[in-house]
């Protein structure tokens, strides 16, 4: 068969891709191996990060269901293979083979071709490491969340990236115990407000070890970790961990073969975690016909995938003589901007220098246009170092008075007042864009940390139950009852809290240190986060960040 | 089968439920849902064996790549069972190395 556009792979990238040429009026053929459409976004129950503009604070299940929406209302233009691998190009043909169902063979001849076949789990070397039990985290987020199979009874997880500390969540979520975190790194590479949102909840992050050996024999029954030296030797005494479930979670590398068989021009950049492919500011690889977006030209966020496959998407159908160009360039140019303030903040450094590495210049290329120039946006990056506590999620005490609201205004504040824990530059603004007065600053740049005019703060919670890393807190001080005080926060566990129920009240790392008493449960946003408002002491105020709802009986 | 009942933000619609086999044994799960999540969901780890050292394999990627789910379904070896839609009545058996078409199978093709 023929199509003007075929993209491979119906993640959040492809999606994009295919919703972008088709907009223009491309003939769009899709094509995914799995049996529904949205890659790794249908197994995401967290709120995104990044612009309030594209899905900041949306659960990735809701993305996934509104680009499958968008395809669905260009079904005319968007024709879709489910369970279809795309197995092989050739290139003198310019013919892509596929296979649906392990079974029925065809070939599709694209006039160009965008890939976005994603990633692919990388594993670590220990003895055991291949028993059944051993589960990438993607495994284990599509049996629970996609199916909701029980996982396993107890897992210990492999690496503190997004990934580690989401899925870690996610398992808490689904009622699964959690051994805890091992990361071999001095410090959690993901984001700081997903790590304190599993430290809460009393997980322990062990920094500085690995898994030694999987215990078991036909399958894990346990697994032995060991600290580790900066020179990457053993060091202390054996743990042993109760488990039969080891997750790993200890990073992806593209998948990029179809692109090795198209000859693309393919280098090996740590910084995008694999072999990726050279490619302009329009995605297009070295082979003329052939973009690229997503994962699968280096690994990030879903929200840059996005956008990625948007600009993939708009240069294909540009390509195909179907956009003007003046309206390409502006709209490319707002891409690129977006991409920019995505990629701001400290944890996307590492990625901005990866994709410097493999961008094909003006200089390189003919017709390459200098968009990056063009769209240049700002970005500040403040990296500060700070103990092994805080770099293992939890805010030490210095740190939580600086993020004190200030004690006149405070204690007489009827409402209470807001106290957000974002210590962290990363892009992202629900917090703003939900306060309804303002109190909120606007953000100049997304990954600013946010900056509160307390005089407008009202304590509404609004932002307690948008912002997608559970940072943002409010307390009342003026609580009748003398020595206590109203704590508001967020809740997205089961049991679910009922009004004037005994909970227990958790300090940052998890240690119940006092009871408290449930006295309202809203759900604002109306998607399942709950904010929980429990009189707690008063004195306890600045430690207490979380609940556990004692189960009755 | 071993499901989560209660979760905080999802609700789990499951398909019809069908009837399916495992190396002979009945066993239930969902039409449409992955072959490998209903054999987890019925406690089955191991879905294959090695062919040289014999060492037990259970899923790891569950999105297609790494073929170590291969399972024989229905007389046809190596189907990635991650991806692979369950039917009622499957015939599922664990793969030993590199597997073999059952005989029937084999009558069909040629």
């Amino acid at each position: 068969m023929k199509t003007d556009v075929l993209v491979i792979g119906g993640g959040p990238a492809g999606l994009c891709a295919a919703i972008e040429a088709a907009s223009f009026g491309c003939k769009v053929t899709l094509v995914d191996e799995s049996l529904a459409l949205g890659g790794q976004l249908i197994k995401q129950t967290h709120k995104f990060f990044g612009s309030s503009d594209e899905f900041a604070g949306i659960r990735g299940i809701e993305i996934a269901k509104r680009l499958n929406e968008e395809v669905n209302n260009r079904r005319d233009r968007i024709e879709v293979f489910l369970n279809t691998s795309a197995v092989g190009y050739y290139p003198d043909e310019k013919l892509v083979s596929c296979m649906t169902a392990e079974q029925k063979f065809f070939t599709i001849k694209p006039e160009k071709l965008v890939v976005a076949t994603g990633a692919f789990e990388k594993i670590v070397p220990f003895p055991g490491n291949d028993l059944p039990g051993v589960y990438g985290a993607g495994a284990v987020q599509t049996l629970m969340n996609v199916y909701g199979v029980v996982p396993g009874k107890r897992v210990l997880m492999v690496g503190a990236g997004n990934i580690g500390l989401i899925v870690s969540y996610q398992l808490l979520q689904a009622g699964v115990e959690l051994a805890g975190i091992v990361e071999f790194a001095p410090k959690i590479g993901g984001y700081w407000v997903h790590a304190a949102k599993v430290r809460r909840l009393g997980i322990p992050i062990y920094l500085r070890h690995t898994v030694k050996r999987a215990l078991g024999e036909k399958w894990v029954e346990g697994a032995i970790i060991q600290a580790i030296d900066e020179k990457g030797d053993w060091k202390g005494e054996e743990k042993k961990i109760e488990c039969d479930v080891i997750c790993l979670a200890v990073g992806l590398s593209p998948t990029c073969e179809l692109l090795w068989q198209a000859g693309c021009e393919m280098e090996y950049v740590s910084e995008l975690s694999g072999y990726v492919p050279k490619r302009d500011e329009t995605m297009r690889t070295t082979h003329p016909d052939i973009w690229v977006a997503g994962d699968a030209s280096g690994i990030e966020e879903a929200s840059s995938a996005m956008i990625e496959g948007k600009i993939a998407g708009l240069s294909v159908a540009y390509s195909l003589g179907r956009v003007e160009e003046f309206f390409f360039k502006e709209r490319l140019a707002e891409f690129w901007e977006k991409l920019n303030l995505l990629r701001g903040g400290e944890t996307s450094q590492k990625i901005k220098i990866g994709v410097e590495k493999v961008l094909l210049k003006k200089d390189d290329r003919d017709n390459c246009l200098d968009i990056q120039r063009y769209a240049q946006a700002r970005s500040e990056s403040q990296i500060i170092q700070y103990d092994e506590k805080f770099l293992s999620g939890v805010l030490n005490n210095q740190m939580v008075e600086s993020v004190l609201p200030p004690e006149a205004l405070w204690k007489n504040k009827k409402g209470g007042l807001v106290i957000v824990e974002c210590p962290q530059t990363i892009p992202c603004d629900p917090c703003h864009t939900n306060c309804p007065t303002g109190a909120i600053l606007p953000f100049d740049n997304i990954n600013d940390l946010p900056k509160i005019d307390y005089s407008k703060c009202t304590g509404c919670a609004l932002c307690v139950a948008s912002c997608p890393g559970l940072a943002c807190f409010v307390v009342d001080l003026t609580y009748h009852e003398g020595e206590k005080a109203i704590l508001k926060l967020p809740y997205e566990m089961l049991p679910r809290p009922e009004v004037n129920q005994e909970v227990l009240c958790l300090d940052r790392e998890g240690n119940a240190i006092a009871t408290g008493k449930v006295i309202r449960v809203q759900e604002p946003k109306k998607d399942r986060t709950l904010v929980v408002h429990v009189v707690v002491p008063r004195k306890l105020v600045n430690q207490i960040r979380a609940i556990r709802v004692i189960k009755n009986g | 089968m071993n499901l989560i009942e209660k979760h905080p933000i999802l609700q789990f619609e499951h398909g019809k439920k069908v009837k399916f086999t495992f190396d002979g044994k009945e066993m239930e799960g969902f039409e449409g849902e992955p072959i490998a999540a209903a054999l987890h969901a019925n406690g089955i780890k191991i879905l294959s064996y090695t062919e040289k050292y014999k060492r037990p394999r259970g899923f790891f990627c569950a999105i297609g790549k790494c073929s170590s789910c291969f399972v024989i379904v229905d007389g046809v070896p190596n189907v990635r069972s991650c991806i692979t839609p369950l039917k009622e009545g499957m015939a599922i058996q664990t793969q030993y190395g590199r597997g073999k078409f059952s005989q029937e199978v084999q009558k069909d093709e040629d």
